[in-house]
Parts: structure tokens; sequence; C-alpha cells
């Protein structure tokens, strides 16, 4: 147990410190009904890291432009007549399939780039944790400057802008910090499994919440619980952390769901 | 006269080839009530938004004095189910002061309401509670799109009664959406009676006598008909008056109340 913990300890707190991101922005993805921007922008790395393997760079910087090319590409595309979640299967769709054919099309056979498609927590050494954990203070002290005008542009674009918000800038802050997570979080969960990471915990906390805060908070134990979970069951079960982690929080959902459709 | 919060000049907006407004003039003074009247498809909600600053006009000038502070109540907000909220959470984030939070929602009496989830409100309760909200904010300028939808006789009367005390009490000004003709006429002090242009404006009096509001809106009566098409524009074609029968009149529009 003990030797384990040890092995598991670095993954456990990188995993513990990224929560506290994926809460809210998990939340505030919800409430802007964005569920589709976060799988969007993952899907979009896989161009990314197949550009920086082409180009020889280091993989986030890759990913980092590949982000910031859909944030651009979205913020083009915005239209009233088209709906958000159709524009962004599109882009999702677009992104994912260059990304494959670049990975294809690069000279050599590079079989350890799919690492990103479900990503290695496992990996992550104590050596990682001061950025990550310095990244995700920046990107929460931005959230914290902005929750609120962040809070009223999701309750209501025209009555935030009547107080003074700027829904445009704030819609622009939101993405870009999705992206700052995906960067960061992309070589630890994976291309594919970072949407759930954002989407399952504040689906959850939907159930059980009754304000805004609240529904942070219950994101923030629940994925705790989610990744704990994951994380002692993968090694339990002899299976990837990844996707026990992503199956952990589901079943937390399951057990909420049920319990609240069960006694209501 | 002191300096107006908004003066608009010359607004015009255009969709799709399309006059919504069309070089309107307007402006509104400190602690002055506005009606804003017209048929359906007038552009009233439009304007509202240019005067908010939602909508940038495509041609004219849009001057705010500075540090106007404003408040909205829209006709309708569209609230993501997903989203938590209870009144107070709503009012929370107008960051008011205990006491003008116990002030205000005693006036507007939605103290009762301060745990309710927003999407659980009637349509009547959600629009006190947006006023409320609007009016936390302490604005300069409050603007109402048509306040008076979803609520009985009574709130009708009572909210009536409360945005006509609003410039006393709060010191603020009102521009205020309206189909109730009623209303119009002796809780206001100025009426802009808007079809794409600024068809006639001025007090109460003045408008009513105006040729322009007898033709959109009928000698004295207080009821409301669209017989827009009497509106002189220059490109009047349409003299077909039968749309415009009493019996296919908009229920909400009909002239029960006294």
């Amino acid at each position: 147990m003990l030797e384990w913990l040890s092995l598991l300890a670095p993954a456990w707190l990188a995993g513990a410190v990224l929560v506290c991101l994926t809460a809210p922005l998990g939340c505030l993805m919800l409430w802007r009904r964005m569920a589709f921007f976060a799988d969007t922008l993952a899907h979009g790395t896989l161009l990314g890291v197949g550009l920086s393997a082409l180009l020889v760079l280091p993989y986030w910087v890759g990913v980092s432009m590949t982000s910031l090319l859909l944030v651009g590409l979205l913020w083009v595309l915005h239209d009233r007549r088209l709906p958000m979640d159709a524009l962004l299967a599109l882009c999702a769709s677009s992104l994912l399939c260059s990304g494959l054919l670049l990975i294809n099309a690069l000279p050599a056979v590079r079989p350890e780039l799919l690492v990103y498609l479900f990503g290695d927590l496992l990996a992550l050494q104590w050596a990682d944790l001061p950025l990550l954990v310095l990244v995700t203070a920046f990107g929460l002290l931005v959230l914290g400057y902005c929750w609120r005008d962040q809070l009223l542009v999701a309750i209501d674009a025209d009555l935030a802008a009547s107080s003074g918000v700027n829904p445009s800038r704030q819609r622009l802050v939101f993405m870009l910090l999705l992206a700052l997570f995906t960067v960061l979080a992309l070589k630890a969960v994976g291309s594919l499994l970072m949407g759930a990471l954002l989407v399952i915990p504040a689906l959850t906390a939907r159930l059980l919440a009754r304000s805004p805060r609240q529904m942070v908070w219950w994101a923030f134990a629940l994925a705790q619980l989610g990744l704990a979970a994951g994380l002692w069951g993968s090694v339990w079960l002899n299976v990837s952390t990844g996707p026990a982690i992503v199956l952990g929080m589901a079943l937390c959902f399951l057990v909420v769901f049920g319990w609240k459709k069960l006694r209501p | 006269m002191s300096k107006p919060l908004v003066t608009l000049e010359q607004i015009s907006l255009i969709f799709s080839g399309k006059k919504i407004l069309n070089a309107v003039d307007f402006a509104i003074q400190p602690a002055e009530i506005v009606s804003l009247i017209g048929p359906n498809g007038a552009g009233k909600s439009s304007l509202v938004k240019v005067v908010l600053g939602l909508q940038v006009p495509h041609q004219g000038k849009r001057q705010v004095r500075s540090g106007l502070k404003m408040g909205y109540v829209p006709q309708r907000v569209h609230l993501s189910p997903s989203l938590p909220m209870r009144v107070r959470d709503l009012f929370a984030l107008a960051r008011p002061s205990p006491a003008q939070l116990e002030q205000v929602i005693t006036e507007v009496r939605v103290s009762s309401l301060l745990n309710n989830g927003l999407q659980q409100l009637s349509g009547g309760e959600r629009q006190r509670v947006l006023l409320a909200r609007a009016l936390l904010q302490k604005p300069d300028l409050l603007v109402l799109d048509e306040p008076m939808q979803g609520l009985d006789l009574q709130s009708e009367i009572e909210l009536y009664q409360y945005v006509r005390e609003l410039p006393k009490r709060h010191g603020c000004a009102v521009l205020m959406v309206s189909h109730d003709l009623q209303w119009v006429m002796q809780g206001t002090q100025r009426v802009l009676c808007l079809n794409q242009h600024v068809c006639c404006s001025g007090t109460p009096e003045q408008v009513q006598r105006a040729p322009e509001y007898q033709a959109l809106f009928g000698t004295g009566r207080v009821w409301y008909e669209h017989h827009h098409y009497h509106c002189q524009h220059a490109d009047l074609q349409v003299t077909d008056h039968s749309s415009c029968e009493p019996a296919q009149r908009p229920s909400q529009h009909q002239n029960i109340k006294v």
C-alpha cells in the first residue's frame, strides 16, 4: 500500500491540482452551453502534437498554437444564425482529421504520439509539479478576477452588457482559459478524456447544487473523489489510469443521479 | 435643462436590407419618465438596445453622459437550466449593501422569493426580480422593455404605481416600452411614438393630438390598434384594413383595464 502511495503520489497530486481548475471551468462551460468546446479544443490538440513533431518543437508550442488558432476560428465564425455546438462539431472534426492526416504523413512512424490521445497521468514526475501549480494558480487568479462578469454573461449576455460587462471580451477570456487548461492537461489526461474531466463532475454537481458557488464546490469534491477512485481502482484492477478516472467520475454521476431519482 | 443621460442623433439600423430604425433622434433627461409606443415590429426593442449600447447603430451617433449607470429589465431572459441560481444569488452579483438590498426587496416585494430558484419563478415574479436586480445597480436610467408581460391586473397596477414613483425614490429616469396607452397617457411625462422613424413625440397631450398618433392608435380611444399602415411613410401602399378588425386584436391588448 505504502509503496504504491509513493508511486502514485506525484500523479495523484498533479490530478488534484488540475481539478482545482476543472471544477470552475467545467461549471462555466455547462452554464454557457459550451460543453463541446473542451472536446473541440482537445481534439484539435492532436493537430498541434503533429505539428510539433513535424517541426521538432516541444509539444506544448504546437498545442498552444492550434488552441489559439481554434479560438481565433470560433471568434471569426461567430454568427447568431449558426448554433455554437454545430460550429464546434465542425471545428472538432476538421481539426481531428487534419491532425490524423498529419501524423500519418510524418516521415517516421511515431507510435508514442498516441500517448496524447489518452494521456498518462502516471508518467508525471515530481519535477513537473511546480510548473503545474504555477499555471493552475494563474488560471484560478484570472478566473477569480472575472468570475462575477463570467456569471453575468452566463445568465444573459444582454443583461450583462447593460451592467457594463463586455460579453465578447468575457467569451475570449473563457476560451483562452480553456485553451490554457488544454495545454496544461494534455500530457496528463490526453485528448480524448479531457472533455470528460471537465463535464462529468460539473454535470453531477448540477444535481446537488442550488447556487453557482455550491455547484463549483460540489464539482471540485466530486472530481477529487472520482480521481482518487480512478487512481486506486486502476492499481487494484491493473487497468489504464485515464479511462479509470473518467469511469470513476461517471460512476459518481450514476450514483448521484440514481439517488436523486429514487428519493426526489 | 440639465445634460441628457443619453442622446441619440439620426440613428439608423439596417438588418438584411430592411430598415429597422430610420434617422431616430432621442434624448432622455435625468429623472424623467419616457414611454416608447408603436406597433409590433416598429423597432421599439431595437431602439431600446441602441439606447443601452447593446446594439451598435449602423448610422448615427449615440452619446452617453460619463459615468452613466443603466438598469435593464428585458422582455425575456434565456436562462440556462444548467445554471443553479436563486434569487438571492442573482442579487448578490450586484454587490448591494445589506441596507440597500433590504430596501429594494421590500419595495419591489420580492423578499419571500429570495430562496427560490430563478427557473421556478412565475412570469410576474420573474419580472419583479429582474426589476429589483436592475434597481440594485443604482441606475441613473432604468430601461423597461414591456415589463407587464405575464402580470395579473393587480400586480400590473402596483408595478405602474411603483414605476411612477421611481424618479422621486431612486432619482432615476425611466424609459419604458409599453402597450398600455392608459398608462402611457397618465403615468409618463413624455411619449415617443415609433414606427421605424419617430412618428411623433412630446407630452401625452401633444402626442394625443398629433395626427400621426391618431392614425396609429385612433382618436381618444385607449385601446391599441394596428393601423400602422396609416402612418405617413413615403412607401405607403397597403390599404387593406381587414386585418385590423377588433376581433383579431391580440388578447393582451384588450381594453379591459380601467
